[in-house]
């Protein structure tokens, strides 16, 4: 792959709805995800993100766009035709098979052959440890297994991206934190594009590569997490991800490298960021680890994080 | 789950089991007189002579059960299969089976047509299947009479579009029995076949087609096991009613293609043979006790195995 | 919304499902509404439409065979169904919403056997029993209809009250 682009979302809309009922789902989205690339949608509910994730799984199709993989276009393939997996938000486990079926099932349905398909399910069930539990009913396991099946299940037919639809969710914090580490571990040993969509700023954060930040089905902000956390490029995005301050100021000046500001207190402040250059009302945020107390009322300054 | 349980706790479970036996009496004591208590007398008198008149003589006989299945030559007493008896026990679980098929040919797209519609208009297409359901039977095999008969709306639409010259003898052939048995029980199939649908978690159709399943593949591996309780209880009671019908075969098999309700109905008319009649009535509900047997089987079978 | 030259894949629909549904609907209705056309024709044959008239129900209101056994059927139904309504309304106490107990399965069998059993089969039975006794104490009444009806409704009426007991547990 010279371009080494896996999913490109070109101007995607999606219109759920009729007339009066029209919701618009999705507004003109457009993300490039790089190949073996962990990459999460984060946003709160309704903002689109699993909308998205269905367009790329295929159960939906867009009303506009394109959605291409590995530079061909696939928004009007059926989810069949692509080689896309998908691990389900409550798992979706075949509840008239065994564990050891569920994982097969996808690679039956390729027609693989059946020594083919006996082994890579061992490998899914050893790569997940739960070989012992392979005869065993979906409805026999606990959450937590239930939710490594599915996963198994989705990674046995080697797809060229894996779209996880919050699945951490309906676990308890114990599990989620061990299973965040379990993905991380799979993404790096499969090499596949991992897709990945959470409500959960604290999740994006320390599992993804890059993070895009949805609102309203849009795309607020996309970039690593520290650039996210960083330099939050609206006062939602900062406000979405971890705890922040806000302080409504007046912009003076800006000269080379720095800029003055009047506090609504009446203050004057000196910062060394230069965010903007339209001189008027803006919006400071400060993370509460970065604030330090002075005795000395006229020490006050702002400095950006990396400088 | 066996816990002890105190003396006061035994006594007031005692107490509701007496007050719920109580509740249900009137009711079983009607059932007993109108349905259990004949079908007990009915036994007894398949033991027993026929009257010349119709009735019986009270003089114990196994004639009744002998007849079922044998002939006797009245010139010469050689004894051999009643072949007219046979065929007619065959031409009805041929016939009931076919009118189950067909049934399921039409009612499994029909229920999953209605499981799909929006909530707000299910109601609407389920009461569309119920009213001809709640519509006097004879009136349905008659408007089935009418519209195959040979100057029916059938032939006389496909002779005026000059597609046959003549018509097709429809009425009075097995096609006629099954078509109006399928027409009158059909809704039979799509009421319980529904109920099932309506349950299936479509998250496991997008799962199926997420795995590479075709259409076909999801219909057959996904959605055929998972709504098989359904279509079983509608086989179930679509195959019953088919197997004891009396008045569709009657009106629209005429007078030669009898069914099993016919013979038996036979005995208790012209025939004069009330023995004969019961021992017939009483080998037609050990058929539907086997086939109800199978099904329940088949509920234990994949309850015990979804639970 | 766009123009599409092929349907989008839905996973909710299966090739060929609703065109057969809907048959099935036309199926179910094109022989109950030719009948009910063809009941205003001025003719005697439904083959062949010979007007609008009202003939036909004029004379079933007329015939006294008609009259009597319409009056028959709405005694029957009428009784049939109060009685089978409350008895069923008991019975529906006495199964459901409460623990199992000893015997509950007999009963539920002994209430759903009109249901198992071939109408042919039950109807026979009746006959058998209803002429033993009819001979016996030479009554002629409608008793014996009701009481059978009766028991037919009962499942039915049991049907569809679980669902009603359970909405409120």
């Amino acid at each position: 792959m010279q371009n080494s682009i896996s999913i490109a979302i070109n101007q995607v809309s999606k219109v759920f709805g009729r007339d009066k009922d029209r919701v618009t789902a999705l507004d003109h989205v457009s993300l490039e995800i790089k190949e073996n690339e962990f990459f999460t949608l984060l946003g709160p509910s309704g903002c689109g993100k699993t909308t998205l994730l269905r367009l790329i799984a295929g159960f939906e199709h867009p009303s506009s766009g394109h959605i291409q993989l590995h530079g061909e276009e696939i928004s009007h393939l059926p989810p069949f035709l692509r080689p896309v997996n998908t691990v389900f938000q409550n798992y979706a486990l075949f509840p008239h098979m065994t564990v050891g079926e569920n994982i097969g099932f996808g690679l039956i349905m390729q027609d693989k052959p059946k020594k083919e398909v006996r082994s890579t399910v061992s490998e899914m069930l050893k790569l997940v440890q739960m070989e012992e539990l392979r005869d065993r009913r979906t409805d026999q396991i606990s959450g937590g297994q239930q939710q490594r099946v599915a996963l198994a299940r989705a990674l046995a037919p080697r797809p060229r991206v894996l779209l996880l639809d919050e699945p951490l969710s309906a676990l308890d914090y114990k599990l989620r934190k061990g299973m965040q580490i379990e993905l991380k571990r799979l993404q790096s040993e499969t090499g596949i594009t991992f897709i990945f969509v959470t409500h959960d700023q604290e999740e994006a954060l320390t599992m993804s590569d890059r993070i895009a930040v949805m609102s309203n089905g849009s795309v607020l902000q996309v970039g690593p997490p520290q650039e996210i956390y960083d330099h939050p490029s609206t006062r939602f995005v900062a406000d979405f991800i971890g705890d922040t301050n806000f302080l409504t100021a007046i912009l003076l000046e800006v000269d080379d490298g720095s800029s003055r500001l009047q506090l609504s207190s009446g203050k004057y402040i000196d910062t060394n960021q230069t965010s903007s250059d339209i001189k008027g009302e803006i919006n400071i945020t400060i993370r509460p680890e970065q604030a330090r107390l002075s005795k000395d009322p006229n020490d006050a300054h702002l400095t950006g994080p990396g400088n | 789950m066996p816990e002890p349980l105190s003396g006061y706790e035994l006594a007031a479970r005692q107490q509701e089991t007496k007050t719920n036996l109580l509740l249900s009496t009137p009711a079983l004591i009607i059932l007993f007189l109108a349905a259990s208590g004949p079908l007990v007398v009915m036994l007894l008198y398949s033991f027993l002579t026929p009257g010349d008149y119709g009735g019986v003589e009270y003089e114990a006989s196994t004639e009744g059960w002998f007849k079922v299945f044998f002939h006797k030559d009245i010139f010469d007493g050689t004894v051999s299969f009643a072949d007219a008896h046979l065929s007619i026990f065959w031409r009805s679980i041929k016939l009931s089976l076919l009118t189950t098929i067909a049934s399921i040919i039409l009612g499994f797209p029909t229920a999953y047509f209605i499981a799909t519609r929006p909530l707000s208009s299910r109601n609407f297409w389920l009461f569309l299947i119920t009213i001809p359901f709640w519509t006097n039977l004879l009136i349905r095999t008659f408007a089935i009479m009418e519209v195959i008969r040979n100057q029916g709306a059938v032939n006389t639409l496909l002779m005026s579009s000059g597609l046959i010259e003549h018509p097709i003898q429809m009425l009075y052939t097995d096609f006629a029995i099954m078509l109006g048995m399928t027409y009158v029980y059909l809704p039979l199939m799509i009421l319980p076949l529904y109920a099932s649908m309506e349950k299936l978690d479509f998250r496991l159709i997008e799962a199926g087609y997420d795995l590479y399943a075709t259409r076909f593949r999801v219909l057959r591996k996904v959605i055929l096991p998972l709504v098989k309780p359904g279509l079983v209880a509608g086989s179930i009671l679509v195959f019953i009613p088919s197997l004891g019908a009396f008045v569709t075969p009657r009106i629209l098999g005429g007078g030669k293609n009898m069914m099993l309700g016919n013979l038996i109905e036979l005995q208790f008319g012209q025939g004069r043979n009330w023995p004969l009649g019961a021992a017939l009535s009483i080998a037609l509900l050990l058929i539907v006790m086997a086939a109800l047997l199978i099904y329940i089987r088949n509920i234990q079978s994949t309850s015990s195995s979804h639970d | 919304m766009t123009s599409r030259t092929s349907k989008p894949f839905s996973v909710r629909k299966l090739p060929g499902f609703s065109s057969t549904a809907l048959l099935c609907f036309a199926l179910l209705y094109a022989p109950i509404v030719i009948l009910v056309i063809y009941s205003f024709n001025a003719g005697s044959s439904l083959a062949l439409w010979e007007g609008f008239s009202w003939r036909w129900y004029h004379a079933a209101w007329q015939n006294d065979q008609v009259q009597s056994a319409t009056i028959v059927s709405v005694l029957v139904a009428a009784q049939a169904s109060t009685y089978a309504t409350i008895l069923a309304t008991m019975a529906a106490l006495g199964t459901t919403r409460t623990r199992p107990y000893k015997g509950q399965t007999a009963i539920y069998t002994m209430i759903n056997q009109p249901l198992m059993v071939p109408e042919i089969v039950t109807a026979v039975a009746l006959l058998i029993c209803f002429a033993v006794i009819k001979q016996a104490i030479d009554y002629r009444g409608l008793i014996f209809l009701v009481l059978a009806h009766t028991a037919f409704c009962i499942p039915y009426c049991l049907f569809a009250h679980p669902r009603k007991a359970r909405g409120h547990g």
